[in-house]
């Protein structure tokens, strides 16, 4: 096989890549070592029923919002249907002492208001906070697409953390809770996650929040038929062996069962620990790939699908966050008892069949799974069964507990512990969110020393699909120019 | 260590680490002309520092200037300096 790309892993950022190479007029193969493409965010189906895995809910997708730019750019926003969240409270944090309710609003304005009514002493930290979640956002050209294009701005600028950030705003433990949530959606605790980074995520979600009809299986299809349209050839059950280089750069690689790819160029989207295990000897300095395979994970998780007797008014327009207190790098770690652990509940949106879909989230340390790190998916021994029917269980049972009007609503169909997301996804300790973005970690850049070999994915640039989405865009921003895919940006936006 | 000492543990340490001539490494060497490193290894060169001397660069330190071996050489001495409370 010959192409002039070869793109290496189909989530959203390889999706992406080839989209971009292919509409430049690039031939473009496309490798995925899974059965089908996008396992992560593809989600699975028990029962005629759909559940997700990997998108339940997106920010910034409204008018006017970077992502429905980039999902326009790309092509696929004719065929997804997005269905808001309710703009009044997408997410309602649930307190275990008080069992107070706060509603999270979408749009700048609503959510200043709300939190000012609710910490009437802490507007000046609310506003303080908005407005430098906001900054962030505005500075980056690949989230404010009227800024001139500038490489520089597209690196983080800032370096410190979430907690210190909100140390010096407020002193209201309620507040800093609040505002700090949206950590889980990257899986980096506070004082080690970068401000920078928080305000790219939280940020978006205070743009505006949706899921889309279908939910990530509709994502995938939308892309699954733009590259179908572009000619681009997908390959799937086909890991990477091995990287071969020339004199000039990258060649091509042996796939697991031996074929060969011949490419000058290589968008690796896989995670980034990969590439360096497939590089030939010399390739790379030993320095690098020290620091590449010893890259800390964000964390991993257990996920509970329930079917709903009806659709749940609690789930209706919004996800539930039930939170019992203490901090999130305790409940992150995933080595609290379920009892102290954050407890998250999304459900299918729009109402209807979909909104039967129920999917439970708490965060496990992947290392409680230690005794079958060695098998593999749909070969587990039964001691590995038996562990994750308990805790499947223990979850269920702590959510109904925590919400007492679930009780006897939701009926178990499935879970994935750690091992699993590791296999179906393909990422290194089950992480949901690749390689850590923290202060401390230095996670490669898109360029590599082999040349014609760009890294792109969550662990470049941010989590997410937005991140996954903007790192393409700047990978391939190096290949076909980075001034020329802002101007299509800008022309969209 | 002295600085002398720190010196030579540096550029033993990057000649190790980057395959570096050891009689290219001059105080006025320059990284990328000189020496051959270029942006792709200031990373990788913070964190064998760090490892190597146990103390923590941060990031906007990291993308600093440091043109020449004898900045780097000063930089590592200056933090050494103020991790030991000098």
């Amino acid at each position: 096989m010959r192409a002039d790309v070869l793109v290496v892993g189909s989530g959203v950022a390889g999706m992406t890549a080839s989209v971009l190479m292919a509409a430049a007029g690039r031939s473009v193969i496309l490798v995925e070592s899974h059965r089908s493409l996008a396992p992560t965010i593809r989600g699975f189906t028990r029962g005629g029923r759909h559940f997700d895995t990997g998108l339940h809910y997106l920010g910034g997708l409204g008018e006017g919002d970077p992502l429905r730019t980039y999902f326009t750019h790309l092509g696929l926003m004719p065929e997804l249907k997005p269905v808001a969240y309710d703009p009044a409270g997408f997410d309602a944090v649930r307190f275990g002492d008080t069992g107070e309710e706060f509603f999270i609003p979408s749009g700048r304005a609503a959510l200043d208001d709300a939190l000012a009514r609710r910490f009437p002493n802490e507007r000046s930290a609310i506003a303080e906070y908005l407005d430098a979640v906001e900054r962030v956002f505005d500075a980056s050209p690949y989230l404010n697409f009227s800024l001139p294009y500038s490489l520089d701005a597209s690196r983080h600028g800032e370096i410190g953390s979430l907690a210190a950030r909100l140390s010096k705003l407020t002193k209201d433990e309620r507040l800093k809770t609040i505002l700090t949530y949206p950590c889980l959606l990257y899986g980096v605790a506070p004082e080690e996650a970068p401000f920078t980074i928080h305000a790219l995520v939280a940020g978006s979600y205070y743009r505006s929040v949706h899921s889309l009809e279908g939910g990530g299986t509709a994502l995938v299809q939308a892309y699954r038929r733009r590259l179908g349209d572009l000619g681009v050839e997908f390959v799937c059950r086909a890991g990477v062996r091995r990287i071969s280089i020339t004199q000039e750069g990258f060649a091509g690689v042996e796939l697991n069962d031996g074929r060969k790819v011949q490419a000058r160029t290589c968008v690796w989207a896989a995670h980034p620990a990969a590439m360096v295990d497939a590089a030939p000897a010399g390739s790379l300095r030993e320095p690098y790939r020290q620091r590449v395979l010893g890259l800390q994970s964000t964390g991993s998780a257990l996920m509970l699908f329930c079917e709903s007797d009806s659709p749940l008014p609690e789930l209706s327009g919004r996800n539930l966050l039930l939170w019992p207190g203490g901090g999130f790098a305790e409940k992150l770690s995933g080595r609290v008892p379920m009892k102290e652990n954050a407890v998250f509940l999304f459900a299918g949106q729009g109402g209807g069949e979909a909104s039967r879909s129920v999917t439970i989230i708490a965060s496990m340390d992947p290392t409680r799974f230690a005794p079958w790190v060695d098998t593999n998916t749909g070969a587990r021994p039964t001691g590995y069964r038996q562990e994750k029917l308990r805790l499947m269980d223990a979850l269920l049972m702590e959510a109904e507990s925590r919400c007492p009007t679930l009780v006897g609503r939701l009926t178990p169909v499935d879970g994935a512990t750690p091992l699993t997301l590791r296999d179906w996804c393909q990422a290194p300790n089950g992480a949901m969110y690749g390689a850590k973005h923290s202060t401390e970690q230095f996670n490669p850049q898109p360029l590599t020393r082999i040349r014609g070999l760009l890294l792109c994915g969550q662990s470049i640039v941010a989590p997410g699909v937005l991140g996954a989405m903007i790192s393409a865009y700047l990978s391939c921003g190096f290949l076909l120019g980075h001034e020329v895919l802002h101007r299509q940006l800008q022309d969209i936006a | 260590m002295t600085e002398i000492e720190i010196v030579d543990r540096i550029n033993f340490v990057l000649a190790e680490e980057f395959e570096i001539d050891p009689d290219r490494m001059t105080p006025t060497a320059l990284f990328k002309d000189d020496l051959g490193l270029d942006s792709l290894d200031a990373v990788d060169m913070v964190v064998v520092l760090e490892q190597e001397f146990k103390f923590k660069i941060t990031k906007t330190e990291a993308y600093q200037a440091i043109r020449t071996l004898g900045d780097l050489h000063a930089f590592v001495l200056a933090r050494r300096a103020e991790a030991s409370g000098g």
